[in-house]
């Protein structure tokens, strides 16, 4: 295979960005250590199947409310199941969420961002509309919609988008607020260029920097979203692993055997903390304008 | 006389064998009689109940078990239980009644004042009881058959049936029978009664009541017990708590918790799984509650597939009734298994059933299914999660029905949902549910054949009919027999067994009596 | 400045108007029966048939919902069909504890998060600084409802020094009152103290390396009463807008902190009232939330616009 030009051309400055985007990261502590953190959970929720020493569903009355032990690494549950086969499980759910929370919510609030930043027509009823989401209690508005809906996986990720996308659509706005009136859309415009190619060549790139910082924090919020639902009994069916579900049982028992409080809520903090610390650092990275130092 | 003291005696008895059967796992919830002398006047007692109570304390207004609870620290009515579950007088002197069961008449106590000051007469027992006859199911049942009702003078009311109605009493002694002024029934007609005019006779009256925060009754000074021995509700009352105070707490784990750490002195309906953490923790006693509920599918006998009774006798084959009812209630100590509708704690208990019962066959039950030309319709099984047995115990009977060859789709959503749509006949096939173990057969709501399920049946008619009307004890137990045996002929419902439910209280509660709906006069705080 | 606040206000409305009309079409969406709820298990179908017609639930949707805006445009929210007393008095009869529970968790959140995140500032860089910012990140990266659990399980449960949960109304005694919003303040406020900490440090930042901070520390004053009097002072100015968002996750909040604590606030309320289906309870309540909610909004503008001319042209 010849080597042209281009393509060594090409390869020299895919290189040379793959090193600066390796030297930025590894500058950013955070992003470094948060990415490494949240790899770790997906890790965990991927190889779930081998890591899962029990069934976690499997219940058993003779084995109930025993203390960690070689045979159950962080204790049993109300029910005699494996606490840490059900944490090791519910990583699953927890990253399904947040994962299909963030995209969901990335792909609508990024849409209505760019139409209501760029069309003045559409901007005023529809950001009247986000203003109304955003007026209800976002947990409010999740039950809500959960009692509509009914308990399944598919529609939590609908509830906690509804709630998550107006925030999006206000930070994608604002950036192509911003850019409206700048040059370079202003050529395009008169160039002649349509609605839809301005939006999605011009604009969109210039707005995902914002858009996947937000949607960092939104994956942060929907895994936290989904806990607190299935806390209060609104969130997934009860069948399906889930640490606020986990918790929520485990309240009835918190005298006696702490240890199912504690694993759970320890692998939410945890892997709240790494979204929020992959957050901070993406921000700092990516978007200096926001940047918080 | 010596039937009743027997009765009441066998019934001790056979509660003692049960405590001892339970290997001594749980205590009795406390001993009633002896410790009358120990107890000290005074004190508030806490008690966690489960919710706001619905219409607060008018218990004709709902069917709530709840609010009957509380309505029976305050009200009274013409009759109470004893701890067999028989109707025993209670504002009433004595009574006659014709052996035809068309005629009652009853003459009140005297010397009875409401908590307003002013006494009791029979036009406020007419009164009360017309609005009862009104908006309350069973006392439309009682009043349908009724000639007239009637205050011949101060102290005595006459009720004429057109029906032979021997079961009166029973339904008299039920608290949502309970007597208000003349004034308060009046005025509340098929509306709730306002909270200040909450006014009866008992011996705690209303004192005040912040929603969501407590619900205060204070012990009524002028109250006028009666001088039998207690036995159950019926018997001597004597007030001795200045006030109790029940707290609504939602949360099941709220309600442990604060039992544990003595927030709140006693904790109706806790989780069977708390039972022996209650049981080592010295500061507490754990309360087995039995007789309580009973727990069947309904099938809905209006519209769909199980219009067709074979079908209805295929789900019953095909699965282990005992299993189901550990499934949804996990610890045998709160179970039994069981085919009748009564309790066998009660006069109504029946064995008619026994032989159908925990019997699955699945080749037979396959037959039935092809008998009944089923052709893998869906049943549409309504559930809800909010009791965590109604999921559950669903759940596993799905399984055992598509083990024959059923195809059924739980639709899972909240109460209040489930409650909106087994009134539907479209909406559904089964639906589950649970029953008073202590309740006259004929008082049982799905007897009325707009009830959800839809039990629709001549032969039931006849026998629910001849339940209200016998006098005689022992033809009433033949009815009954009669009655659960079509039961389980009809099978509007498939009986899976009883179920106990666990309370608790501080150990420094005195003299509290474990019956079913729970009651606080003889009981005090020590220490 | 008058007409700037008139124009907020009637800005308001669209969006009051938005909010009253989603939550009922919401409701209505809803499946559930709220006389089921109240008339109890055995009730007979001719008795929920009839108290259905009593509460107007069997008239047209349409109706349903121009009667309710009618009388909600008259400050009239309606009767909770459940507790069978008007709205607004559930409403006032919960305002209490989730105010105390509000402005408490507001005081730790200040008194924990405002010291934090000046002292991270002025050690920008240092241990002090990234240490503080780690643990204010897993402040806000801690679930409320597992923290309140674990406050509960050794305040309450192990030592109990003060009670797993409950309320007792300020007229019972200050102290009595606090000892149970304790653990619920300190559940609440945590989060929004490790928010504060991190706004409140780069704020900071930016206004220690203005101008005027530059030539204030040029002119010789000493660093505390730079730090204190001169970048704190305008600092405030976005921290007000902090505050309103703090405020608004407050109220959000307490939904699940007053379900752990069994405390008898709005939230609670809302909570139990969307489970009974008592619909007129659950618009009126998520009106008077998302007035709030607008309001605090509104305050916060008028607030940065007297701080600040600029901002009143926007």
């Amino acid at each position: 295979m010849a080597i042209t030009a281009d393509s060594l051309a090409g390869a020299i400055e895919r290189r040379s960005r793959w090193t600066q985007l390796r030297l930025t990261v590894g500058r950013n502590r955070n992003v470094l250590v948060g990415g490494s953190l949240l790899l770790l959970i997906v890790a965990v929720a991927v190889l779930a199947p081998v890591l899962m020493t029990h069934d976690p569903s499997f219940q058993d009355p003779g084995e109930r409310l025993l203390a960690p032990s070689s045979e159950y690494l962080l204790g049993t549950d109300g029910s005699g199941r494996d606490v840490f086969s059900r944490v090791v499980k519910g990583a699953q759910l927890s990253l399904l969420v947040g994962i299909g929370v963030a995209t969901a919510t990335s792909i609508i609030g990024g849409f209505i961002g760019l139409i209501t930043g760029f069309v003045p027509r559409v901007d005023a009823p529809v950001m009247r509309v986000m203003d109304g989401l955003m007026a209800f209690p976002g947990i409010i508005l999740a039950i809500g919609i959960m009692a509509v809906r009914g308990a399944e996986i598919s529609n939590v990720i609908l509830a906690l988008t509804v709630v998550n996308t107006p925030r999006m659509a206000r930070v994608v706005r604002s950036v192509v607020l911003g850019l409206a009136n700048t040059q370079f859309v202003e050529a395009a415009k008169s160039s002649g260029c349509t609605l839809w190619r301005i939006l999605g060549v011009h604009l969109l790139p210039n707005t995902l920097s914002p858009l996947i910082v937000q949607a960092s924090f939104v994956f942060a919020e929907a895994v936290l979203g989904e806990a607190t639902l299935s806390f209060l009994g609104a969130g997934a069916p009860p069948e399906v692993p889930s640490w606020g579900g986990m918790l929520s049982e485990s309240r009835l028992f918190l005298s006696q055997a702490s240890w199912t409080m504690i694993a759970p809520g320890a692998a939410l903090t945890f892997t709240v903390f790494a979204l929020n610390l992959l957050g901070d650092g993406l921000r700092d990275m990516l978007d200096p304008r926001l940047r918080h130092r | 006389m010596s039937s009743y003291l027997e009765r009441a005696l066998s019934a001790k008895a056979d509660r003692r064998e049960f405590a001892l059967g339970a290997a001594g796992a749980l205590a009795l919830g406390a001993s009633g009689a002896g410790a009358q002398d120990e107890i000290s006047e005074g004190g508030n007692l806490q008690i966690a109940i489960i919710g706001e109570p619905p219409a607060v304390a008018d218990a004709v207004f709902t069917t709530a078990t709840i609010t009957n609870n509380i309505a029976q620290q305050m009200f009274e009515g013409l009759f109470t239980f004893d701890e067999s579950f028989n109707p025993q007088p209670m504002l009433i002197e004595d009574y006659d009644s014709s052996a035809d069961g068309l005629e009652f008449s009853f003459r009140l106590r005297s010397g009875i004042t409401f908590h307003n000051g002013d006494p009791l007469t029979s036009a406020d027992v007419v009164a009360s009881l017309n609005r009862w006859g009104e908006i309350n199911g069973r006392g439309r049942l009682i009043f349908d058959r009724m000639n007239s009702i009637e205050a011949p003078d101060e102290t005595t009311v006459r009720m004429v049936f057109d029906q032979p109605s021997g079961v009166l009493p029973s339904f008299l002694a039920r608290s949502e029978a309970m007597i208000t002024p003349a004034s308060v029934a009046e005025a509340a007609g098929a509306e709730q009664i306002p909270e200040d005019q909450l006014i009866g006779t008992g011996p705690f009256r209303f004192e005040e009541h912040a929603i969501d925060q407590y619900l205060r009754l204070a012990r009524f000074d002028d109250y006028v017990s009666r001088d039998e021995e207690s036995n159950g509700l019926a018997g001597r009352r004597t007030p001795y708590l200045d006030s109790i105070d029940f707290v609504p707490v939602p949360d099941e784990s709220v309600r442990a918790n604060g039992l544990i750490t003595g927030e709140y002195h006693f904790a109706d309906v806790l989780s069977a799984d708390l039972a022996e953490m209650l049981e080592l923790d010295p500061g507490v006693e754990s309360i087995n509650v039995q007789p309580y509920y009973w727990y069947s599918p309904h099938f809905n006998k209006a519209a769909g597939l199980f219009t067709n009774q074979a079908l209805r006798h295929a789900v019953q084959l095909c699965f282990s009734q005992s299993e189901s009812m550990l499934a949804g209630f996990g610890r045998e100590e709160f179970v039994r298994f069981d085919a009748s509708i009564c309790g066998e704690e009660t006069a109504w208990y029946s064995t008619a059933g026994s032989d159908a019962y925990d019997n699955p066959d699945l080749d037979q039950a396959r037959a039935l299914l092809e008998e009944g030309g089923y052709d893998g319709e869906t049943v549409r099984w309504i559930a809800t999660r909010e009791y965590p047995y109604n999921f559950l115990m669903a759940d596993y009977i799905r399984q055992q029905m598509e083990a024959i060859g059923m195809n059924v789709e739980l639709v899972v959503s909240d109460w209040a949902t489930l409650v909106q749509n087994r009134a539907d006949p479209d909406a559904y096939e089964i639906f589950l549910t649970g029953h008073s173990q202590y309740s006259h057969p004929a008082t049982q709501p799905f007897n009325d054949p707009t009830w959800p399920g839809f039990w629709e049946s001549e032969a039931k008619t006849d026998l629910v009919n001849a339940m209200i009307a016998e006098t005689d004890p022992d033809a009433l137990s033949t009815i009954i027999d009669d009655y659960t045996t079509l039961v389980w002929e009809e099978m509007p419902f498939v009986k899976c067994g009883d179920n106990f439910v666990l309370r608790g209280r501080r150990a420094e509660v005195v003299g509290y009596v474990n019956v079913p709906d729970f009651f606080f006069w003889n009981v005090g705080l020590n220490g | 400045m008058v007409s700037f606040i008139i124009r907020r206000l009637v800005s308001m409305i669209p969006v009051m108007l938005m909010v009253a009309t989603g939550v009922f079409l919401l409701l209505k969406l809803t499946p559930g029966d709220p006389v089921g709820v109240i008339l109890g298990p055995d009730a007979t179908e001719e008795r929920r048939q009839a108290l259905r017609d009593d509460l107007g639930l069997n008239d047209p949707l349409i109706l349903q919902y121009v009667r309710w805006l009618g009388d909600a445009a008259r400050g009239d929210l309606g009767d909770s069909l459940f507790l069978n007393q008007p709205v607004l008095t559930s409403l006032w009869e919960r305002a209490e504890p989730t105010l105390v529970l509000t402005l408490l968790s507001t005081l730790v959140a200040l008194s924990i998060g405002l010291p934090t995140g000046i002292l991270a500032a002025q050690n920008r860089g240092k241990w002090l600084d990234m240490g503080s910012m780690g643990i204010a990140i897993l402040g806000i990266s801690m679930p409320t409802f597992w923290l309140g659990l674990n406050l509960i399980l050794i305040f309450a449960v192990t030592l109990r020094w003060l009670p797993v949960a409950g309320y007792a109304p300020l007229s019972e005694g200050l102290w009595e009152s606090l000892r149970y919003m304790i653990l619920p303040a300190i559940t609440l406020g945590v989060a929004q103290a490790a928010l504060l900490a991190r706004m409140t440090r780069s704020m900071m930042l930016d206004v220690l390396s203005a101008e005027y901070v530059r030539v204030a520390r040029a002119k010789g004053l000493r660093e505390r009463r730079v730090v204190y009097f001169h970048a704190l002072r305008n600092a405030l100015i976005p921290l007000i807008n902090v505050a309103g968002l703090i405020f608004a996750a407050l109220l959000g909040g307490a939904v699940v902190t007053e379900q752990i604590f069994n405390i008898p606030g709005i939230g609670r309320l809302l909570i139990q009232a969307v489970g009974r289906r008592d619909v007129p309870l659950v618009q009126g309540t998520v009106l008077v939330i998302a007035a709030i909610y607008v309001l605090v909004n509104l305050i916060v503008d008028i607030f940065s616009a007297v701080l600040d001319p600029r901002l009143r042209q926007t």
